[in-house]
């Protein structure tokens, strides 16, 4: 790793202070790493000392009470939203997910559908799988209604468990949508 | 020695570093190193304290075609340092007595 990469990391680290602050940070290695080039160390053993970019944010962070605290405060603080803000939101809310919720809604109409399907060719095979026991005496037939009935339960279940899985998904994935969007700022 | 005794010195220990003369990040760092371990990271922030408490007044000067900035100590520098030496006499005498010295010493 170079100084300058170094120095990139460490700032990307410490962005949530200030420009001003960050700055002087750079400004400051970045004159230490100048005397101790000319006093004759090399960029490994400068590195070396400095520490890693994650320990030298830590040690600045943890040392400068006041940068510590407006990490932890930035960190901890909930967005706050003006009234102008959240109404802009709404609006835009409104314009850019509706066409989103109604294809999700859409989507999810069409698995109920699937899943009603699939309860009937389920609630079918049942009804094939009762006939078929009183067709047995003719085996072949029996056994084709017995096992016709059986695929269609089984078609049935996979397609309900389809539509319940789907829908799952698309209500969880619709709900994070709309929770990122409120909360982006 | 003990992290938070360690840290209560090290301001006081920057500014008996550049208590003679004016110094800077790289110089402080040496000086002190045989009494006591400071890193770069750990003598930023120290510093920054310093000058917005004004203990410590600063400038930056070029020095080989770069900027390097200096640190020289002010009147409350100088007060935090006699402050402290205060204290330290106090913590001597308690010293003594932890140690089985008389109860009158204090």
């Amino acid at each position: 790793m170079t100084y300058k990469q170094w120095e990139k990391m460490l700032l990307r680290r410490l962005k949530l202070l200030s420009k001003e602050e960050r700055d002087g940070i750079a400004a400051y290695y970045r004159e230490i790493w100048g005397d101790k080039i000319e006093a004759g160390f090399s960029e490994y053993e400068i590195l070396l000392e400095f520490g890693s970019p994650e320990q030298a944010a830590a040690r600045i962070l943890s040392e400068d009470r006041e940068g510590g605290e407006k990490v932890i405060s930035a960190l901890q603080k909930k967005p706050e939203h003006s009234t102008a803000v959240l109404v802009c939101k709404i609006v835009l809310g409104i314009l850019l997910l509706l066409p989103l919720g109604i294809a999700m809604v859409s989507i999810i109409i069409s698995f109920g559908a699937v899943a009603v399907s699939g309860v009937g060719v389920a609630f079918g095979g049942i009804v094939l799988l009762v006939w078929s026991l009183f067709q047995l005496s003719v085996v072949s037939y029996g056994l084709a209604l017995l096992g016709t009935s059986l695929a269609m339960i089984g078609v049935g279940l996979m397609l309900f468990a389809g539509f319940w899985y789907a829908t799952k998904y698309c209500a969880i994935g619709m709900a994070q949508t709309l929770k990122a969007f409120f909360a982006w700022r | 020695m003990d992290a938070q005794l360690k840290k209560g010195l090290l301001e006081v220990c920057v500014l008996s570093a550049i208590r003679k003369e004016a110094s800077y990040g790289y110089k402080i760092i040496s000086d002190l190193a045989p009494y006591i371990e400071i890193s770069e990271s750990t003598l930023y922030p120290i510093l920054r304290r310093l000058e917005s408490s004004g203990a410590v007044s600063t400038w930056s000067g070029e020095y080989n075609g770069r900027l390097r900035k200096y640190f020289r100590i002010t009147p409350i520098g100088q007060q935090k340092i006699q402050d402290f030496i205060e204290a330290m006499e106090q913590f001597r005498k308690i010293s003594d007595f932890i140690q089985g010295g008389n109860a009158h010493d204090l």
